[in-house]
């Protein structure tokens, strides 16, 4: 019983630990910014975190 | 004009990627102080995209390194200094980027170890079209370089396609995605 206990902890923090690495992973794709006709390149790269990834479409 | 950002971009933190999806950057009538250009000194080159530590100049002293830049896609043309530069960056990946008519270098890598330079085309600079400084372990695979011309200036020395290496490198006009510069 204790055993079964204790795999069902087991579970139940691995299933924590991957929604957790989902949601930071979902975070991370947010992080994506795109700039458009006429925005500033270099005002989106100032205002990136580390990490941040910024898109640079051709303007129109 | 149609197509163009007309801007000078420094790059100074870690872990940033920067994608041109189609994008064109050309200088601007009045290039941005930052890191990578002081109005202050006169006849000073302007870069198109620049990924930047903190060094000395006078020295060559890196104090930080910026890293895990990557820089993708983009067509950066006829600046005063180099296409893409990179000054104490660590790790960066510059793939997939068109420099063309830059004065000093279509891409220069100084105090630059670990950067990875992947299918990339320069042509039009006075200099060479790539140029690696104080850069261990960097490399430079699948790009392309006119023919006849320095198109490597590693530790001083300009270099010819198929001259660095030996490995798996080739000259102009052989399948670009194969050729490979493993510079020390």
């Amino acid at each position: 019983m204790a055993q079964s206990r204790r795999y069902l902890v087991v579970t139940l923090a691995a299933l924590i630990l991957g929604f957790a690495w989902a949601g930071a992973a979902e975070a991370r794709v947010h992080s994506a910014t795109v700039v458009g006709p006429g925005d500033s390149i270099q005002a989106a790269v100032d205002g990136a975190a580390s990490g941040d990834d910024r898109r640079v479409r051709q303007t129109p | 004009m149609f197509g163009r950002h007309r801007e000078n971009v420094a790059i100074v933190k870690n872990g940033l990627t920067l994608r041109g999806v189609g994008a064109v950057i050309v200088p601007p009538v009045t290039p941005a102080a930052h890191a990578c250009f002081d109005p202050t000194q006169e006849g000073e080159a302007v870069h198109g995209i620049c990924v930047s530590g903190d060094v000395d100049l006078d020295t060559g002293e890196v104090s930080r390194y910026v890293e895990d830049v990557t820089v993708r896609g983009f067509t950066v043309r006829d600046f005063t200094g180099s296409g893409i530069n990179l000054t104490a960056a660590r790790d960066a990946t510059i793939t997939g980027n068109v420099a063309v008519h830059n004065v000093e270098s279509g891409m220069a890598a100084s105090a630059a170890p670990g950067t990875r330079m992947l299918l990339k085309r320069a042509s039009g600079t006075d200099r060479a079209a790539f140029v690696v400084f104080r850069s261990p372990a960097v490399s430079l695979i699948g790009n392309v370089a006119p023919p006849g011309a320095r198109h490597v200036q590693h530790r001083g020395r300009a270099h010819r396609v198929g001259a660095i290496g030996g490995r798996g490198s080739r000259p102009p006009g052989r399948d670009p995605r194969t050729s490979r510069w493993q510079l020390r």
